[in-house]
C-alpha cells in the first residue's frame, strides 16, 4: 500500500465529511468553560477519604506469583516511560494500600485486581491475567521469552498463539454520572510471570477531588472492562471484571477541592 | 506566546478534518466521530503542558484521538450491543453517507489493532516510532501488525497492491 495513494483516496471519499465552522465553535466554547475561573477552596468539613477496611480474602494470585510493589513498577516506568509525552513519575509515598475483592468472569483468562493505592490524585490498581489453558498466551506488548524444545525463545508478540490478550479496557465507574469520557486510564508498567505466564500491569485512574467520595462509599465498585482477541476464530469479546470495595471506615481529612464560582 | 486555547484553534484549522476522517475509519461511523474530534481537542486542551514542543502537533492530536475512539467503542458496545454477538456498524450520520468503497471497506473491517496501525501508518502517515509511542506498543509490534494487515489487505485488494511489484 502506498501513503499518497490511500491518503488521497480517503480524503476523495470522505470529502463531505470536514470540520465545519460549527465544530469549530463548539469546541472552542467547550475550552472557554474550562478556561473558566476556579476559586480554591478549603474545606475542612468531613470529606470521606477510604481508610479502611475489613479484611477480605484477596483469592487472586496464584500461590508463587511474583507480584511487585508499586515501587517496583514505577521503577520499571521509568525505564521505560510507557506514558507517551510525559515525563517518568515517582510513587506517592502517601498511597493508602485498598484491599479490593474480586469478581471473576472471564473463562479465557483469569482477570485479578490483585492491588489498589489510593493517593490524592490517583487511583492505582493492578490487574493480573493469567491464562486458564495450556495453549493460551498473553500478550502485553513487552519483551517475552518462552521455552521451546528446551530452548528459550524471545518474543515481542505472540501473534501465533491460539489466543491473544489484545487491549486492557478502560475503568468506568457504575455510576453512570461518572462516566467522563475525558477521563482516562494510564498504563504505568507491567509484570510478566516467567513460570505462570501470567501478566500483571499497573493503571492509575487520575480523579477530581470532587469525585473522592465515589471511590469510598460503602458497596461501591469499579468496572473493568478487558477486550480479549481470539485468534483461533478471529472474534473479539469483550469482558467484565467488577471489583467491590467490600467495607470502609470514614475518617476526617482536609481536603483541599476546587469549586466553580 | 499564544495561550492554550489559541494553540488549539490553530491545531484545530489545520488538522480538524483530516483527524475527523481518521476517526470516522477507525470508529466506522461520521457522528460518532465528530463527537470523538470535538473530545481530542478538549482532551488535547487539558494536557497541552504535556506537549513536547519538538514533537509533532498531528501525531500527539492522532495518539489522543486513537484513545478516544478505543473509549468510544467500549462505550458504544456496552450501551447498545449484546457483548456475545458480534458489533454492527452504527447508522449513518445524517447527511453524510460512509463510503462504499473496496478499499475502504477492507480497511475497515481490519481488527481493531490492525486497523489503527494501517490508518496511523497510511493516512497519518506516521513514523514506526510515533505510532509505537501512540499505541504504546513496540516498533517490533508496529511491524508485525503492518505486516499481518497488509497481508489481510492484500488477499482482497490484489490490484491495489499489484502496482508495489
Amino acid at each position: 500500500m502506498k501513503d499518497k495513494d490511500f491518503q488521497q483516496l480517503v480524503d476523495r471519499e470522505f470529502a463531505p465529511l470536514t470540520w465545519t465552522d460549527a465544530h469549530h465553535r463548539h469546541t472552542l466554547n467547550s475550552i472557554h468553560q474550562e478556561e473558566h475561573p476556579v476559586m480554591k477552596k478549603r474545606i475542612r468539613a468531613a470529606l470521606i477519604i477510604a481508610a479502611v477496611f475489613l479484611t477480605m480474602s484477596v483469592t487472586a494470585l496464584a500461590a508463587g506469583l511474583y507480584m511487585p510493589s508499586l515501587q517496583d513498577f514505577f521503577d520499571r516506568s521509568n525505564q521505560f516511560s510507557y506514558i507517551f509525552g510525559v515525563p517518568p513519575k515517582s510513587v506517592d509515598a502517601s498511597a493508602i494500600v485498598v484491599p479490593v475483592e474480586l469478581r471473576n468472569d472471564v473463562d479465557l483468562v483469569e482477570l485479578h485486581v490483585s492491588q489498589m493505592y489510593l493517593t490524592d490524585k490517583r487511583l492505582y490498581f493492578t490487574v493480573t491475567a493469567a491464562p486458564k489453558e495450556d495453549n493460551t498466551l498473553l500478550f502485553d506488548g513487552h519483551m517475552t521469552s518462552i521455552v521451546l524444545d528446551g530452548k528459550e525463545v524471545r518474543y515481542w508478540h505472540l501473534w501465533d498463539t491460539d489466543y491473544n490478550l489484545y487491549d486492557v479496557g478502560s475503568v468506568q465507574l457504575d455510576d453512570p454520572d461518572a462516566n467522563d469520557p475525558y477521563r482516562s486510564v494510564e498504563h504505568v508498567s507491567c509484570y510478566r510471570d516467567p513460570e505462570s505466564g501470567a501478566v500483571t500491569n499497573l493503571y492509575a485512574l487520575p480523579y477530581r477531588a470532587e469525585e473522592l467520595a465515589l471511590f469510598t462509599q460503602p458497596s461501591n465498585t469499579l468496572t473493568f472492562y478487558f477486550h480479549v482477541d481470539n485468534l483461533r476464530n478471529k472474534r473479539g469479546e469483550w469482558r467484565r471484571l467488577v471489583v467491590s470495595f467490600p467495607e470502609m471506615k470514614r475518617i476526617e481529612v482536609p481536603l483541599e477541592i476546587l469549586t466553580h464560582e | 506566546m499564544d495561550s492554550p486555547s489559541e494553540i488549539l484553534d490553530q491545531l484545530m484549522r489545520q488538522h480538524g478534518s483530516r483527524l475527523l476522517r481518521l476517526c470516522a475509519m477507525n470508529l466506522r461511523d461520521a457522528s460518532l466521530a465528530q463527537d470523538a474530534v470535538q473530545d481530542t481537542f478538549l482532551k488535547a486542551f487539558r494536557q497541552i503542558h504535556r506537549f513536547r514542543g519538538d514533537a509533532d502537533p498531528l501525531t500527539w492530536l492522532t495518539a489522543i484521538a486513537i484513545n478516544v475512539c478505543r473509549d468510544y467503542q467500549r462505550t458504544a458496545w456496552f450501551r447498545h450491543v449484546d457483548r456475545r454477538v458480534e458489533a454492527e456498524p452504527l447508522p449513518a450520520a445524517a447527511g453524510f453517507v460512509f463510503p462504499d468503497h473496496t478499499v475502504i471497506s477492507a480497511v475497515t473491517a481490519l481488527p481493531p489493532r490492525y486497523r489503527e496501525v494501517i490508518l496511523l501508518r497510511y493516512y497519518q502517515n506516521m513514523k514506526h516510532r510515533e505510532i509505537a509511542a501512540a499505541l504504546r506498543i513496540s516498533e517490533r509490534t508496529v511491524r508485525q501488525c503492518l505486516s499481518k494487515a497488509n497481508a489481510m489487505l492484500r488477499e482482497q485488494l490484489k490490484e491495489w497492491y499489484e502496482d508495489e511489484g
